[in-house]
């Protein structure tokens, strides 16, 4: 028996919702997508070209939804003016202020500037309203050069770089949760971060009907190697701090100690972290399994970097500060919760396919006077002949125009 | 598919997608709307601080100078948080009239300490508890947070504004709002009021012609069959009782005593001889250094509540204070944090006599006692030892069986002493005791008598025993008989408390010497706490601790506005009628003077039991009063007028055993509440007049004992009463409905020629301040009349809107003396007149405490025949019929004894308040780690409770914070009314917060007395008071 | 908690309560996270409270006064005092144990650097605000502050924590938790004047004197007198039942759930 029995004790609310939880997400896949869409785009790899592509389309549709769903989280939404009024250069949530327009302008301008020969050359076709559309968005018939574009890229890398610092840091500085207050947090946003856009990745690249090998290859390789990095990283956090008397693990291992809500979360994080590594492992050996599991991995994967977004950010919440146990929060139905996460899923899905529409984004392409992009190893690079039919109707419009 | 297939179905899902977006966005979109005017959220009024209420008056740091905010004004009235009813200040917004917020009255005891003398001016008092040379902090004068969260009360959604009368069958929860004047009508005149047959009026039912019951003449005119009943006096009983004993003249009044805390009060009174008004004591806090807790919870509950909770934690922390809380429950008397100085022994519920017993009888075999104290017989003894008040330790109780006075202390008049015109039995007649030199002598003739005296006493010429001798014995000699009847392992087995703390505890209790004070007050709710309280009291006797500082301190007293004062009879009046007959509660008459009782000794019956219980000793008790008229013994009762009381929440049991009867309107015609709220008890009501709340209302309330000094607080009407107002235009409340009923009926008392001056000249009495302003009148001119109040006075107390009616009310020679006692909530005498000099307290009782009480000691327990002991003794929860409970509902079935206590935050009716349930929602139910463990029960589970009577469902605290074998459940809690239930007012729903009922009641775990023919709860034997500590249970995990 | 580390935060807790005497040398604030200077308020005061915990009866006059003073809505707290049964290790005796908190106008308050736009700032007289026309609502401050004293008010929908009654204590007046507190507990001051009544106190008991997590190096300015150090922390504790059934077993969760 304990020696203390609590009598009265206030119950305390959370106070980030769910978006907070969508914007993480988001963000995550934004800036590590764009890492994704580096080797194609940026650099130019013709081997990435297919991933990149998909990366791209993962890195802006990510990133234009995310600050939506950052935006709701602010419980006086319209006075975001005021980030911009009074900069505040030592709190982090400003820096990210400043940082997230700068990051949404750099991967939209590359995109732009990478979808705009494509977009070019749609206009010249006789699409109707997408030719005309496409027309609108291309903006013109001028040329930047393959080095501004680069340069864009690189800009967009940094600014990719410092989402991940400030997204980390804004999170880790927080003492008052010991359980955020750690410096492994950020390398494990990080982590599962890339471990999601792998999934996200290895699901747009079967959705798109793109079914591309390489693509299945690559993101299930580096997939495995997050989860390697994230088990690492999770390893090396609880060593660190196992026999410290407070600190992050210690509040862990209390609230997995006192909740059986807390035991089950970490034994199904775990499960599904080891068996996601195992099975990213298994299935990138087999071309034939690559074929018919990516996505499902895929899935998994996003699953994973989702929950341990919710774990971390809304679990943690609940725990209670300065009393035992641990605070009441069901996700509500509404806006503040669960219409409001599906809602932003609901948002990012029209934004794909909104691009999908108007878009050719499959010819993305560093080189801005390519004016058809048929990949070379188009073909080959796809895993079944049967799909480069569907996969081909699409972009012959492109094609032919 | 083709491409525009495809294309189309791409754009409905992305279509469907934004529309997701736009119901899951739809939260911030709408604050977004709202923000466009600068703020998603209202715009509080200050941009650092908010909503935060404007400061009522500032004080410049420097130079002190006060400014009043125009804006807002204050007066001081009291609060009607609880019982206690402190005085505190309200903050009142004018525009609105709104209150905004409440705190202490620094003129008053109750709310600080020490208290401001009264010829303080206002501006300055003021300034006493502001931050100005930090003269706030010594100078708080606070509220509690019931107080604070009770102006909640008079906005509140659950109150009743409108005169109800019922749709339907009693208790439907159905009701038709009903005119003023037609309510007076239809109640005075009677008639087909429901469409169910004829029902009495008050007019019928005021018949001083005709008996009751022919056949028992004693019972008196048929008029008693009214019933008047309320809670308590909040100030305004005077108007109550005046209609109903003096103008109506009913015998039949009962008020909420027998179910809060009369075994104690009587109790206290056997010990105090004051069986009339039970008299009590509170330990003195200012000076206490050792004080023994048991059934009592000082800061947890307690009256004076406030008071006392802030002089115990200043003495915890100041070290002046050591003390011991026995109780089967830890409360938040036992502080962790003043460590040893504080600490809580648990104790099996009801078994106080047990303990009682076994510490009389350590201190008395350890001679541990105030011997020189207890040796004076008489108040020219102690007045010649500079002492204040004396005992009866050494008076001498005839013993002998067949002599006519057993039980009665031995006189001169037994002696066959008695000279000239003395009447045998007065006063003059004294008692005898024997002096030190072994000689008996009238107790006026002895310094120091002696104290254990047993003996035969010859007396020539006696006839009245078999020897002529009679034998004698000192009360402590009766009580150290009583006490050594059981070993303290006995006692301790009984009270489950360890022989060697019990031990302990009589020793730390006997180092402090007549520093040590024993206080005790709901706990002894238990079937045994008559004897319980008059034991635990006589150990403050023993150590002669009464009357004395840091002692069992009587308090001041009040002044009393409403009787024969210096300006106005409020008491008299022409045509005034005195009540007669005998009580529908069979109290206050013996069953042996009874015509029953005569029937069966004629018949050649025994007389005993009596078919309910008649207890002489105790007052008109509600405890008996609704269930006895409803089964109509004694006789039965026609109207039931209830002015804010609420029994079948607050009596355990009351309402399984007598809800079904209360329905039926056979059992009772009539039915009239008076409230501001529907509860528990008036939800049965035939009509309801709306009622003034707090700091809506005219009144004058006491002192509390621990309140050292003379008191009394003034109310008035600080705020407009918000409920309907009469053809007349004054608010529908309890004064105005008694005024309106009482001039229908055509009753002396009320009405333009009703209260005589000093000259006797005749003043109306058509509102309420007819006669409270008279009253207050009466108190500013007692003793010393006060001065007139200045100018800055009245501005600084808010009474302005008070002033017209002074004017239209007084004497222009008496409105300003009235303005100074509004002006400050009142009239307290100073602080330090509390104290006299040799550690005298100035209040003292004067009469002699009982060692042995002879009217307690012979008189007959109707159900058996058996004489009461007249001292306190070892008693086993019984009921009525004399069986033990355990024989009844033994151990084996009902392992645990359940117990209540109050809520530190809520109150019997405060749970409307959102802003206590805000902090407590709800009451989980104590339970020991044994017990729990026994029943494979773990904290938080929810267990069903079941009763005799009654199951229930709670969760369960877990922890050896309570008694084993005990289960403890907080009051206030597990309410069906108040707002917990829908009502239907006009067809439209009123109320129907499910939270308002959360948690559950101990009461409802009440049962009927199973040895009873006339139906009635579990009373505790001779003070009939409510048995709601120490109820047979048992507990088992509830599934699911 | 073992009986090593609970000492070991104890002396923490004792440490850092007279540490907190001597005046805090603010870091010059460069980097990122640092506190920025303070403005407005009195430079000449700094406030602090004491709160003699044996003076403590556990009434709520404190948590239903500033409620109403400051019109927080239900359910939230600028203040609350926590109830607690307490067993004594040695003796096994139980006892009641009363905590309130509030904001603790932390020296080197966490919730203030976090803040994006400086709506919430410390001023010189040491009283963290919240300037309601300039919070966004981002609710940062509220969870970087590890005491609780803050939510987001759903009236106004801005930050909000206890202003010490700044509104009061600039008319002369006393906060409503002080001049309501029934034990008298509570005690306000200026801690800059040697010989203001807080002063006088803590000096009288500067080693009893604790404060709430010490660790964390918030240096807090509430300080507690006759603190068990077990409740400096996160208290190992039974935790509160905070289900709320009806008699007939239904249901019916807390009514102010935010
Ligand atoms: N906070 C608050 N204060 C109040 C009130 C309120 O409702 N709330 N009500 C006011 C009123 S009307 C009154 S009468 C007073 C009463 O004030 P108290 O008498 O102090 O309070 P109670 O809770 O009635 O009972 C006191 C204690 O008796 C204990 N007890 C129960 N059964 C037994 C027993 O068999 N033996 C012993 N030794 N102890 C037992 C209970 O656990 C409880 O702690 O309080 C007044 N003050
Ligand atoms: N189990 C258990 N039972 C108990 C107790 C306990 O500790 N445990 N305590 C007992 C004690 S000590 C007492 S004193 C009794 C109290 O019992 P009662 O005095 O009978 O009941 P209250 O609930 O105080 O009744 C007052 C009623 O007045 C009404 N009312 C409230 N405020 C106002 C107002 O401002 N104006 C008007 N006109 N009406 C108002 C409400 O309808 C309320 O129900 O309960 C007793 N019952
Ligand atoms: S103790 Fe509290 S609730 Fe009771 S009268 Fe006093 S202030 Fe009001
Ligand atoms: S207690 Fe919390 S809100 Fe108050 S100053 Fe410290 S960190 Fe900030
Ligand atoms: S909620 Fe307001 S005060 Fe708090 S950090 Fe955000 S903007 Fe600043
Ligand atoms: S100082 Fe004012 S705001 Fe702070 S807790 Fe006390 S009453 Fe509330
Ligand atoms: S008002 Fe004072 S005594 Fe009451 S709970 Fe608050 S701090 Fe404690
Ligand atoms: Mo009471």
């Amino acid at each position: 028996m304990s020696l203390v029995t609590e009598v009265v004790v206030p119950r305390y609310g959370i106070a980030w919702y769910p978006w907070a939880v969508q914007y993480f997400f988001l963000i995550a896949l934004s800036y590590t997508s764009l890492w994704v869409a580096a080797p194609g785009i940026i650099l130019g790899k013709q081997s990435w070209l297919n991933t990149s592509r998909l990366a791209l389309l993962a890195c802006v549709s990510t990133t234009l939804v995310a600050p939506v769903a950052l935006l709701a989280d602010l419980h006086q939404p319209l006075r975001f003016w005021h980030f911009y009024a009074h900069p505040t250069p030592w709190s982090w949530m400003s820096i990210g202020s400043f940082l997230l327009p700068l990051h949404l302008v750099c991967t939209v301008l590359l995109a732009w500037l990478a979808w705009r020969p494509a977009l070019k050359a749609r206009s010249q076709a006789n699409d109707s309203w997408f030719s005309r559309i496409a027309g609108w968005i291309a903006w013109g018939n001028w040329q930047v050069s393959r080095k501004v574009m680069v340069l864009v890229g690189l800009a967009a890398l940094a600014t990719s770089l410092g989402m991940m610092i400030y997204t980390g840091a804004e999170v880790a500085i927080v003492k008052g949760r010991p359980l955020w207050h750690t410096a492994w947090l950020p390398p494990m946003f990080v982590a599962t971060g890339a471990i999601g856009v792998c999934g996200l990745i290895l699901f747009l690249n079967r959705l798109s009907g793109m079914r591309n090998a390489d693509t299945n290859r690559q993101m299930l390789g580096i997939m495995a190697g997050a989860c390697v990095v994230a088990g690492f990283i999770a390893l090396t956090w609880f060593l660190d701090g196992a026999n410290a008397v407070s600190g992050s693990v210690a509040a862990a291992l209390d609230s997995v100690d006192q909740s059986s809500a807390w035991r089950t979360t970490a034994i199904e994080g775990g499960t599904a972290g080891v068996l996601l590594a195992v099975l990213a492992f298994l299935v990138r050996r087999a071309p034939g399994r690559r074929k018919a599991f990516g996505w499902i991995l895929g899935l998994l994967a996003l699953h994973v970097a989702w929950m341990f977004r919710w774990v971390v950010l809304m679990n943690v919440q609940t725990v209670a500060r300065n009393s035992a146990g641990f605070h009441d929060y069901e996700i509500a139905l509404g806006s503040y919760g669960l219409t409001g996460v599906i809602g932003i899923f609901g948002l990012w899905l029209t934004a794909l396919l909104l691009i999908e529409l108007f878009v050719p984004w499959r010819e993305a392409s560093l080189d801005p006077r390519r004016d058809a992009p048929a990949p070379a190893d188009h073909s080959s690079a796809t895993d079944a002949p049967a799909s480069s039919a569907s996969a081909s109707a699409d972009s012959q419009g492109v094609r032919h125009g | 598919m083709d491409n525009s297939r495809r294309r189309l179905l791409k754009g409905a899902a992305a279509t469907g997608g934004a529309a997701a977006f736009a119901a899951g966005y739809s939260g911030p979109l709408v604050k977004m709307a709202k923000g466009v005017s600068g703020s998603a959220g209202e715009k509080p009024d200050h941009h650092i601080h908010g909503n935060s209420l404007a400061p009522e008056y500032t004080v410049d740091l420097k130079s002190g100078e006060l400014t009043l905010n125009p804006d807002q004004r204050m007066a001081f009235t009291v609060c009607y948080g609880c019982t206690t009813k402190c005085g505190v200040r309200v903050r009142v917004d004018n525009e609105s009239d709104q209150v905004l917020r409440s705190i202490g009255n620094p003129y008053h005891p109750l709310s600080s300490e020490p208290h401001l003398p009264m010829h303080t001016p206002v501006a300055d008092a003021l300034k006493s508890v502001s931050a100005y040379e930090e003269q706030g902090l010594a100078g708080r004068s606070t509220t509690c947070a019931r107080g604070n969260a009770m102006i909640g009360q008079i906005t509140s959604p659950h109150r009743v504004t409108h005169c109800l009368k019922r749709v339907g069958g009693r208790g439907e929860r159905r009701w038709e709002r009903i005119a003023f004047e037609d309510l007076i009508e239809e109640i005075c005149e009677g008639g087909d009021l429901f469409g169910e047959g004829q029902v009495d009026g008050l007019r019928a039912i005021h018949n001083h012609d005709e008996p009751v019951d022919a056949d028992n003449p004693e019972y008196g005119p048929k008029a008693n069959q009214l019933l008047m009943m309320e809670a308590t006096d909040y100030g305004r009983s005077a108007i109550l009782k005046r209609f109903g004993f003096n103008a109506f003249g009913t015998r039949n009044y009962g008020h909420h005593g027998s179910y809060c805390g009369l075994a104690f009060r009587m109790g206290s009174g056997a010990l105090l001889d004051d069986m009339a008004k039970f008299a009590h004591v509170k330990p003195d806090y200012t000076r206490a250094k050792f004080a023994l807790f048991i059934g009592t919870a000082p800061s947890q509950a307690g009256n004076p509540f406030k008071r006392q909770g802030r002089l115990l934690a200043e003495a915890r922390a100041t070290g002046n204070l050591d003390y011991v809380v026995v109780d089967p429950g830890l409360n938040a008397s036992a502080s962790h944090a003043a460590g040893e100085r504080s600490r809580w022994v648990p104790i099996r519920p009801s078994s106080d006599t047990a303990f009682a017993m076994a510490m009389i009888q350590w201190l008395i075999e350890h001679e541990a006692y105030a011997a020189d104290y207890l040796a004076m017989p008489s108040p020219e003894a102690t007045e010649a030892a500079n002492e204040n008040g004396h005992t009866n330790a050494t008076h001498l109780v005839i013993e002998t069986e067949e002599h006519p006075r057993r039980g009665h202390f031995l006189r001169r008049s037994d002696l066959g002493k008695l000279e000239g015109n003395v009447e045998a039995g007065s006063d003059a007649d004294d008692v005898m005791v024997v002096n030190r030199d072994g000689e008996l002598k009238p107790s006026r003739e002895v310094r120091q008598a002696t104290l254990f005296v047993e003996r035969d006493i010859v007396i020539p010429g006696n006839d009245e025993t078999a020897d002529g001798n009679i034998s004698v014995k000192s009360s402590l000699v009766k009580l150290r008989d009583t006490a050594n009847e059981h070993s303290i392992e006995e006692y301790a087995e009984h009270c489950g408390i360890d022989a060697r703390v019990i031990k302990h505890i009589a020793e730390r209790f006997a180092a402090y010497g007549r520093d040590a004070v024993v206080d005790t007050h709901g706990g002894m709710m238990s079937a045994t706490g008559f004897y319980g309280a008059y034991g635990l009291m006589m150990l403050n006797l023993l150590a002669g601790s009464f009357n004395r500082q840091g002692g069992a301190a009587l308090g001041g007293g009040k002044f009393n506005g409403t009787g024969s004062g210096p300006r106005y009879d409020l008491s008299d009046f022409p045509g005034k009628r005195g009540p007669e007959g005998v009580f529908v509660s069979r109290t206050r008459f013996a069953y042996e003077d009874t015509s029953e009782y005569q029937r069966k000794v004629d018949a050649g019956e025994n007389p005993y039991p009596a078919r309910a219980p008649w207890r002489p000793l105790a007052p008109p008790i509600l405890t008996e009063q609704l269930s006895s008229a409803l089964d109509g013994y004694p006789y039965p009762i026609k109207a039931v007028i209830g002015c804010m009381a609420n029994p079948l929440y607050g009596q355990a049991g009351l309402h399984t055993t007598i809800v079904d009867k209360l329905k039926d309107p056979k059992n009772l015609g009539l039915f009239v509440a008076v409230d501001g709220f529907i509860n528990e008890t008036n939800r049965y009501a035939d009509y309801i007049v709306p009622d003034s709340v707090m700091y809506e209302v005219w009144g004058f309330t006491g002192a509390w004992s621990g309140t050292l000094t003379k008191m009394t607080t003034a109310c008035w009407p600080i705020v407009e009463p918000r409920q309907d107002k009469t053809a007349e235009g004054e608010p529908i409340s309890m004064e105005s409905f008694f005024i309106a009923t009482a001039k229908q009926l055509g009753l002396p008392g009320f009405g333009d020629k009703a209260i005589p001056d000093a000259n006797g000249e005749l003043h109306p009495l058509n509102r309420a301040e007819d006669f409270f302003l008279r009253a207050a009148a009466n108190i500013a001119y007692m003793g010393e009349p006060l001065p007139e109040a200045s100018k800055s006075d009245v501005q600084h107390s808010g009474i302005e809107p008070l002033l017209p009616k002074l004017t239209r009310t007084l004497p222009v020679e008496e409105r300003s003396r009235v303005a100074y006692l509004y002006a400050r909530g009142g009239r307290f005498e100073d602080h330090e007149d509390a104290f006299d000099g040799d550690k005298k307290l100035a209040h003292a009782w004067s009469r002699a405490l009982c060692v042995y009480n002879p009217q307690v000691g012979t008189t007959f327990n109707s159900q058996t025949g058996e004489r009461l002991s007249g001292t306190p003794c070892l008693q086993e929860p019984r009921f009525a019929d004399g069986t033990a409970m355990r024989e009844v509902y033994p151990e084996d079935d009902w392992p645990l004894l359940a117990f209540s206590y109050k809520s530190n935050v809520m109150n019997s009716y405060a749970i409307g308040l959102e802003r206590l349930r805000m902090i407590k929602p709800y009451n989980p139910v104590l339970m020991h780690t044994d017990d729990a463990a026994r029943h494979g029960i773990a904290h938080g589970d929810t267990v069903r409770i079941e009763s005799p009577g009654n199951d229930a469902l709670a969760l369960a605290l877990v922890s050896d914070g309570v008694m084993k074998g005990a289960l403890g459940i907080e009051h206030s809690f597990g309410h069906t009314e108040l707002g917990a239930s829908e009502h239907r007012i006009d067809g439209e729903a009123f109320a129907g917060n499910d939270w308002v009922g959360a948690g559950i009641s101990i009461n409802d775990l009440g049962f009927a007395d199973p040895t009873r023919d006339v139906a009635g709860t579990w009373l505790e034997g001779v003070s009939g008071a409510s048995v709601r500590q120490g109820l047979p249970i048992r507990v088992s995990r509830a599934e699911g | 908690m073992d009986p090593i580390r609970r000492s070991l935060l104890g002396q923490l807790a004792r440490l850092s309560a007279g540490a907190a005497m001597v005046p805090w040398s603010s870091v010059a604030s460069a980097g990122i996270n640092d506190q920025p200077a303070r403005r407005e308020g009195d430079p000449t005061k700094r406030y602090g409270m004491l709160i003699d915990l044996r003076q403590c009866i556990g009434c709520q006059a404190c948590t239903v006064s500033c409620h109403i003073e400051n019109d927080a809505p239900l359910g939230n707290f600028r203040t609350i005092v926590s109830q607690f049964e307490v067993e004594e290790e040695n003796t096994g005796e139980v006892a009641t144990f009363m905590l309130p908190r509030l904001c603790n106008h932390c020296d080197n308050p966490p919730c203030v650097p976090v803040c994006p736009v400086q709506a919430t700032y410390q001023r010189q007289d040491g009283i963290v605000v919240v300037d309601n026309d300039r919070c966004v609502g981002c609710a940062y401050c509220v969870n970087a502050c590890p005491y609780d004293a803050r939510f987001i008010n759903e009236k106004t929908q801005t930050a909000d924590k206890c202003t010490f009654c700044a509104h009061r204590l600039e008319a002369g007046l006393l906060p409503a938790c002080v001049e309501s507190c029934v034990g008298g507990a509570r005690m306000i001051g200026n801690m800059r004047d040697p010989d203001s009544e807080i002063s006088r106190m803590m000096e009288k008991h500067r080693d009893e004197l604790m404060v709430l997590q010490p660790e964390k190096g918030t240096v807090p300015q509430v300080f507690y007198l006759g603190m068990d150090e077990r409740f400096t922390q996160r208290p190992e504790a039974e935790p509160g039942i905070w289900d709320v059934i009806n008699e007939a077993g239904k249901e019916l969760g807390y009514e102010f759930g935010h």
